[in-house]
């Protein structure tokens, strides 16, 4: 999906999703959670990872990776996400082209964040 | 090569493929996303859609992936700049258009099969990637908070799907 559940805040709060259906899809979600590795998203550009709580489904263990965007509007390292998944494991990195270093010298630069190790 | 204010020219898209490609271990699948296209190319009037423009992005970037990375499925999802209309679903009389177009970019003639029925019900899909693990992949459109166009009846089929 591009845009997940949750809020964000640019001026005010924002709801992404309306409540009726973050209701249905976050039962949904909840009762096969245990079939469900993440929840893969983007829309806000920078990379983030959420692991929403929710009241009305208290035992809702999920979670959503919010995949960096490749475009750098906004001040942003264009990114992307390498994921590898196997029966027992997820492991997830994100690489971030530093774009500075080659708009002004040509040098092919990327970062690597490793999501486990790093957070 | 692109700056930090504006979204990527194709040279820059090209040049992360190429890291992605370089990176090592075998690339199952590529999932993007979506907003493959531009911010603002997409209209807020609904009586003066740039959709023509936006299918050769869309057309493009696709292109692109496909060419550093042949054979390999994508799975791709639209995003609210994809859309005829900021963050709208298409009205009934276009979703047969908007959803055909889309398949026909990211679908026709790839190893991605078995999608074509529920991706024109409302742009939802089903990939089995290997044996356990599979992608389903959902129109986040019918379910954001800024969609005036309500596409209820795709939005309940897409939910009875996910949950069959």
């Amino acid at each position: 999906m591009h845009i997940p559940p949750g809020q964000w805040w640019l001026k005010d709060q924002t709801d992404y999703w309306t409540d009726d259906i973050l209701d249905a899809y976050l039962a949904l979600f909840a009762k096969y959670q245990s079939r469900i590795i993440m929840l893969l998203s983007a829309h806000a550009h920078p990379g983030e990872v959420r692991a929403p709580v929710s009241v009305k489904q208290p035992n809702l263990d999920l979670v959503i990776m919010m995949t960096p965007s490749i475009s750098p509007l906004g001040l942003l390292q264009p990114g992307y996400t390498i994921i590898d998944v196997t029966p027992s494991t997820t492991k997830a990195v994100w690489r971030f082209l530093q774009l500075q270093n080659y708009i002004l010298y040509r040098w092919p630069s990327f970062q690597t964040v490793d999501l486990e190790k790093d957070y | 090569m692109g700056n930090y204010l504006a979204d990527p020219p194709i040279k820059l898209l090209d040049y992360v493929l190429s890291d992605i490609s370089g990176y090592g271990g075998q690339i199952d699948a590529i999932s993007i996303a979506g907003d493959f296209v531009v911010h603002g190319l997409c209209n807020s009037d609904p009586n003066h859609a740039n959709w023509p423009k936006m299918k050769d992005v869309l057309l493009a970037i696709t292109a692109s992936v496909r060419k550093q990375f042949p054979g390999v499925p994508i799975i791709p999802t639209m995003g609210n700049n994809d859309m005829l209309n900021h963050y709208k679903s298409p009205s009934e009389d276009q979703k047969a258009m908007f959803y055909g177009d889309l398949y026909d970019i990211w679908f026709a003639n790839t190893s991605v099969s078995g999608v074509r029925d529920t991706f024109m019900q409302g742009g939802f899909y089903r990939v089995d990637l290997a044996e356990g693990v599979s992608v389903l992949s959902l129109n986040s459109i019918l379910l954001n908070s800024k969609n005036s166009e309500k596409e209820t009846a795709s939005e309940l089929l897409q939910r009875k799907w996910l949950e069959d």
